[in-house]
């Protein structure tokens, strides 16, 4: 800007005073060229007395007279009419030849007066000559050295050329002023900016009226800048929230295979939990696991999504690979991995597929014992009656088993379906009552003590289920109890839960059956059920039940000392009494 | 604008944990095949072995060619330097991870003198060891370096340890050596396992602090 103020009225100026100067020169050159021929006219008319110029003596002393009155350089010169040169006083300068061809000569001679203006190549410039008929036969010449348009320009260039010095400097002080000046608002609205956009619209500050649409152009876009990085913000925000939050690991990554974004979950689930995502961080610097670094290369060159499962410890993930394509081009700018803890599922998988094998097992056993025994029958290997009727009495037993696992089979997945429209107010002091009473002959036999301490706690559930839950429960700790040991049962009710323990003196658990026990068919010690008998499936039925109702089941128990059953069930609202 | 150097550099990095990676999962598998008894793991762990070789051979190419063209000055002459040393240590441990292999393959049909405990967990301690040191090197931790420098101790420790049990077995029946010198020298190979990680770990330190202790 101030360059440009500066240059341009720089070249203003100088074109003008250079203007003025050739113009002034032009015209004050004519002056002189015409005062020039008016004084030298002047001169020769007022010394034109014939008188004068009669014999050598009378014309020198007129020429001395002349010369001294002038201060210039003057040539006079007498020509008679043969073109002769009668007087010159620059006689010796000049080599006399026939002046007869000269213009104003002839012209002189012919009108009485002749003027010429023309180069001489004595003098080396330019001659005005001015020529007079004094008499008859003689012609006075007077001429002057006329000087050039081209001399006058080479006295004028030095002063011009100060004058341009003159105006540089000038011309400068008055830019940058000029600038200063004009600038002076604008720059105060830049300062100012952010205030006046911060909505203070009082804070006037003093601009051009032109600036005006400006400043308010400004404004206008600020308002509207401000609304998008709030959107952006809270676009950013959510999407950060949503990620951090995500119980799934999430990452994104570039076709450099940079990371982009990581959430908590995926430096986890990675293995690298003190990962910081800085700048171009490569995805091998948060895993060197290959079989991922494989997929995620396959993933991305092949454009095509990858479901990978990985054990890791204890844990199983899944891994999504997904490939991001920008829309409209065809290459994968990105992937996207999720990782999915699936460790629940695996296990879920896992024991459905022992179920089975169990299942089939556990029905399998009675059967082929059945059939064994039949098919010994049948063919006749055994004859004798009492032999017949004890392995009769087998294949019963068997046929018996094999009923009530099934049964309990039926009971499980009832339980599994139930609803709670069948349920009504249980004493549960009743319940155990009766249960023990069932179990009491057993108890007996084993020389097992079983001992009841309940308060009148009443419950809303279904009776059989409850009934069922406390015959599992004591059933088994009279089954797997010692000689002369003990079954408690505590039955009591706060204000948030209703607990049952049944606590025995028996052989316990080991820690690593403690897990499973719960499993359908899962037995401690595979080879003992013939002698105690069960199906395999009580505590899971147990289990079941208790979550039917919301409740909790606990156990402690350590090996050749005791197990304890705890099972809590919260409390809704009263209803008791 | 990166230029073409530091997109060099970060392929050197790249290389070097990929390499870390490869030693990761051999010394992890020749662990496997000793422990578990699973042979099909050997033929990995030999795939591997190469697999390292040509790593090292193709990280040294790339160290000494960025060395002569670009003639690299204070960090990135040192992190340059630093990859060139700890290959080798690198490609060692690779090289006994192959050897606890290929011993094991021999005990695989033979009863062990005594229960596993102490070379497991010898195991262990050298695989997290070698696990950290790259950790160090990809993250650049200099405590984390300092760590498994300090932790070679253990290694060395469970050495003698184990050198102990191994006499005592031999003392108890002359059988027993044949076995009893296999164990001690997978032993050792997990002991130098340890060793090279620190190395490793030390030049961690060096290519972050610049000094270089030999502890």
């Amino acid at each position: 800007m101030k360059k440009r103020l500066f240059l341009v009225i720089m070249i203003i100026s100088v074109t003008a005073s250079a203007f003025a100067f050739i113009l002034s020169v032009l015209v004050y050159y004519d002056f002189y060229v015409l005062d020039v021929k008016n004084q030298l006219k002047t001169i020769v008319e007022l010394s034109s007395e014939s008188e004068n110029w009669n014999g050598k003596d009378k014309i020198s002393s007129t020429v001395n007279k002349i010369l001294n009155a002038v201060d210039y350089d003057m040539r006079l010169t007498v020509i008679n009419e043969r073109g002769d040169v009668v007087y010159d006083n620059w006689a010796n300068r000049d080599i006399s030849e026939n002046h007869k061809d000269r213009p104003e000569i002839t012209q002189a001679f012919d009108d009485g007066i002749g003027e010429n203006t023309r180069y001489s190549h004595t003098m080396q410039s330019d001659m005005y000559y001015y020529a007079l008929k004094i008499n008859d036969s003689e012609v006075l010449r007077a001429s002057r050295k006329v000087n050039s348009i081209n001399s006058m320009f080479e006295r004028v260039t030095p002063m011009l050329l100060f004058l341009f010095a003159g105006l540089l400097i000038l011309v400068y002080i008055a830019a940058n002023s000029f600038t200063r000046k004009i600038m002076k608002p604008v720059n105060q609205m830049a300062e100012s900016l952010d205030e006046m956009l911060e909505g203070e619209k009082n804070k006037r500050i003093e601009i051009y009226d032109e600036f005006e649409p400006l400043s308010f152009k400004i404004r206008e876009q600020k308002v509207k800048i401000n609304r998008y990085i709030e959107e952006l913000k809270y676009e950013r925000d959510t999407i950060g929230m949503i990620t951090e939050n995500m119980r799934e690991g999430f990452i994104l990554i570039n076709s450099c295979k940079h990371i982009l974004s990581i959430n908590a979950s995926g430096k986890c689930m990675a293995g690298n939990e003190n990962f910081n995502l800085d700048n171009n961080r490569n995805i091998m610097e948060l895993t060197r696991n290959f079989e991922i670094l494989k997929r995620v290369d396959a993933s991305i060159k092949q454009n095509k999504h990858i479901v990978y499962d990985m054990a890791a410890g204890h844990r199983c993930f899944r891994y999504y690979f997904s490939p991001v394509i920008e829309q409209q081009k065809q290459d994968v700018t990105g992937l996207l991995i999720l990782i999915e803890d699936v460790t629940i599922q695996k296990d879920a998988e896992i024991m459905r597929s022992e179920f089975s094998a169990n299942v089939s097992h556990e029905l399998k056993t009675p059967l082929t014992t059945m059939i064994g025994f039949a098919e010994m029958i049948k063919e006749g290997l055994i004859t004798d009656p009492e032999s017949i009727k004890k392995y009769c009495g087998m294949i019963n037993d068997e046929g018996l088993r094999l009923i009530a696992m099934i049964e309990d089979i039926i009971r499980l997945s009832k339980i599994e379906g139930a609803d709670s429209k069948d349920d009504s107010l249980v004493n549960l002091n009743e319940t155990a009552t009766e249960v023990i009473s069932l179990l009491q002959l057993k108890a007996d036999s084993l020389n097992v003590k079983l001992n009841l301490q309940a308060g009148n706690v009443l419950m809303k559930a279904n009776k059989n289920y409850i009934s069922e839950l406390l015959y599992n429960l004591v059933d088994n700790s009279i089954k797997y109890n010692k000689n002369n040991g003990s079954v408690n049962i505590y039955i009591n009710k706060t204000n948030k839960f209703i607990t049952i323990k049944v606590k025995d003196t028996g052989v316990g658990i080991a820690e690593e059956h403690q897990d499973r026990i719960f499993e359908r068919f899962y037995r401690v010690d595979k080879s003992r059920f013939k002698e105690t008998g069960g199906t395999g499936l009580g505590l899971s039925i147990v289990k079941h039940i208790t979550e039917l109702y919301g409740g909790t089941v606990q156990l402690k128990s350590r090996e050749h000392k005791g197990t304890e059953i705890t099972i809590k069930f919260p409390v809704y609202g009263e209803y008791d009494e | 604008m990166r230029n073409k150097f530091d997109d060099e550099l970060e392929n050197l990095n790249l290389e070097l944990i990929k390499m870390g990676g490869l030693i990761e999962t051999s010394i992890e598998l020749s662990a496997k095949v000793l422990i578990n008894r699973d042979l099909e793991f050997i033929k990995k762990v030999n795939d591997l072995e190469i697999e390292i070789d040509d790593m090292e051979k193709i990280i040294e190419r790339h160290c000494l060619k960025l060395l002569l063209r670009q003639q690299p000055v204070a960090s990135d002459l040192r992190v340059i330097s630093t990859a060139l040393k700890m290959i080798t240590d690198m490609e060692r441990i690779g090289d006994n991870a192959c050897d606890i292999a290929e011993i094991s393959r021999f005990l695989i049909d033979q009863v062990y003198i005594k229960d596993l405990v102490h070379i497991p967990q010898m195991a262990d301690a050298a695989i997290s060891m070698v696990k950290r040191s790259i950790d160090a090197f990809v993250n650049k931790d200099k405590e984390l370096a300092m760590e498994v420098c300090s932790d070679d101790d253990i290694v060395d420790e469970l050495f003698t340890v184990i050198k102990n049990e191994l006499i005592e077995k031999i003392q108890e029946k002359a059988e027993n050596g044949e076995q009893a010198i296999d164990l001690i020298m997978i032993a050792k190979y997990l002991e130098r396992i340890g060793d090279h990680a620190e190395n490793i770990a030390e030049w961690v330190i060096f290519s972050i602090t610049g000094e270089h202790k030999t502890i």
